[in-house]
């Protein structure tokens, strides 16, 4: 719930600490998305949190963008792939620290039209109180949401950051429908790349497996934890680690040829 | 009497069909995983293989099919592999249950949706890499 997921720090982690060829670090990514996104999605979606309507439209979105990301990744040298992962980090953090518009949504789309043709108009529930929402400016949104889905397929990361982005502050559905719809779709995005990387022989058991171990039992306790704990703190050391990170990748880049 | 809904026949919202099938693959994956994996580590914990560089892939493991087969036949890695196979189906299952859903409340432009996302990952999954 940091807003930032565990693939911005598990590749790294892998590639750096670890020194993973970056390629099977995104293999292990996109599995230890699907993961996440299996465990935590369930729970959204039985708190009515998850718009499942908005959420298919765009995953379709997503997912093309992400067959696209997976099918072009064996064009670009790793080098470049750790360059642009280290530019998305640096994206990543500055769109989860950016402050958010806390004013509830206004109102003054006219009824009809596709929002309603479609039904993607919803309400959720926010501290026992109904509160009605109507997505805006579908067509950028989706367009960003494509570009989440390349991002994702070519760096095995969720691009949840991006997705929150074209959801939260494009086509303003509220902050607590847009993370957990973004978390919704994120398997479904992981998985179109992640067939593709697993064709290609990148997901290997034997990193697979300690991922795997990792990253489950660590996000179902991360999601209790932090629902509790003051985040702020934790937040700012968390972006300055990926923007350290993120340095880093950038250098590896550019230095490694 | 115990109630045990199947996800094809889903209940009023979706939401929980999906949510309790997302649940139930994930247990069955991460039964696979764990079982799989000890009995992985017990056979090749031994050795240490180099992931600094990329290996040529083994055939075994790059194709759905073939896992399965392998593990069938008990290959502790192929077995580790069917386990992370079982992960990568899981949305797959999830947008077909989707589709089911959508289909049973006739809402046709979703179930489009959901065939054409079903399409992609199972184009991921099987086609040409």
């Amino acid at each position: 719930m940091t807003g930032l997921g565990g693939g911005v720090i598990l590749i790294p982690l892998l590639t750096l600490a670890f020194n993973v060829d970056l390629r099977y670090a995104i293999g292990a990514g996109l599995i230890s998305i699907i993961a996440v996104s299996s465990g935590s999605g369930a729970a959204y979606l039985r708190k009515g949190l998850v718009n499942l309507r908005v959420g298919m439209g765009l995953e379709l979105l997503t997912a093309i963008g992400a067959l696209a990301g997976a099918y072009l990744a064996p064009f670009i040298a790793t080098r470049w792939l750790s360059i642009v992962f280290g530019t998305v980090l640096v994206i990543t953090v500055y769109l989860s620290t950016i402050r958010r518009r806390e004013s509830p949504r206004q109102m003054d789309i006219p009824e009809g039209g596709w929002v309603d043709r479609f039904g993607f108009a919803s309400t959720y529930h926010d501290n026992g109180t109904h509160i009605p929402y109507r997505p805006e400016r579908a067509g950028l949104g989706g367009t960003v949401m494509l570009g989440a889905g390349v991002l994702s397929g070519l760096l095995g990361i969720g691009a949840g950051a991006f997705k929150v982005l074209a959801m939260d502050q494009i086509m303003r559905l509220p902050f607590k429908v847009s993370t957990t719809t973004s978390n919704f779709m994120m398997g479904v995005t992981a998985a179109a790349s992640a067939g593709i990387y697993l064709g290609r022989g990148y997901i290997d058991p034997g990193i697979a497996l300690p991922v795997f171990l990792g990253t489950l039992p660590g996000a179902l306790l991360g999601s209790v934890v932090l629902a509790r704990a003051n985040v702020r703190p934790l937040r700012v050391i968390f972006a300055v680690l990926v923007v350290l990170v993120a340095a880093r990748m950038i250098w590896e880049g550019i230095a490694g040829g | 009497m115990a109630r045990h809904p199947s996800p094809l026949h889903p209940p009023a919202a979706p939401e929980t069909a999906i949510a309790r099938l997302l649940t139930v693959m994930l247990a069955i994956g991460v039964v696979v995983v764990l079982v799989s994996g000890i009995l992985f580590l017990h056979a090749e914990g031994g050795t240490i293989v180099a992931y600094g560089s990329l290996a040529p892939p083994e055939p075994g493991l790059t194709q759905p099919a073939e896992i399965v087969r392998q593990a069938i036949a008990g290959q502790p890695a192929a077995l580790l592999q069917l386990g992370v196979l079982l992960l990568l189906v899981t949305p797959l299952a999830r947008e077909f249950v989707t589709l089911l859903v959508m289909a049973k409340r006739r809402e046709w432009v979703f179930v489009a949706i959901a065939a054409a996302v079903c399409g992609i990952l199972v184009w991921g999954l099987v086609g040409r890499s």
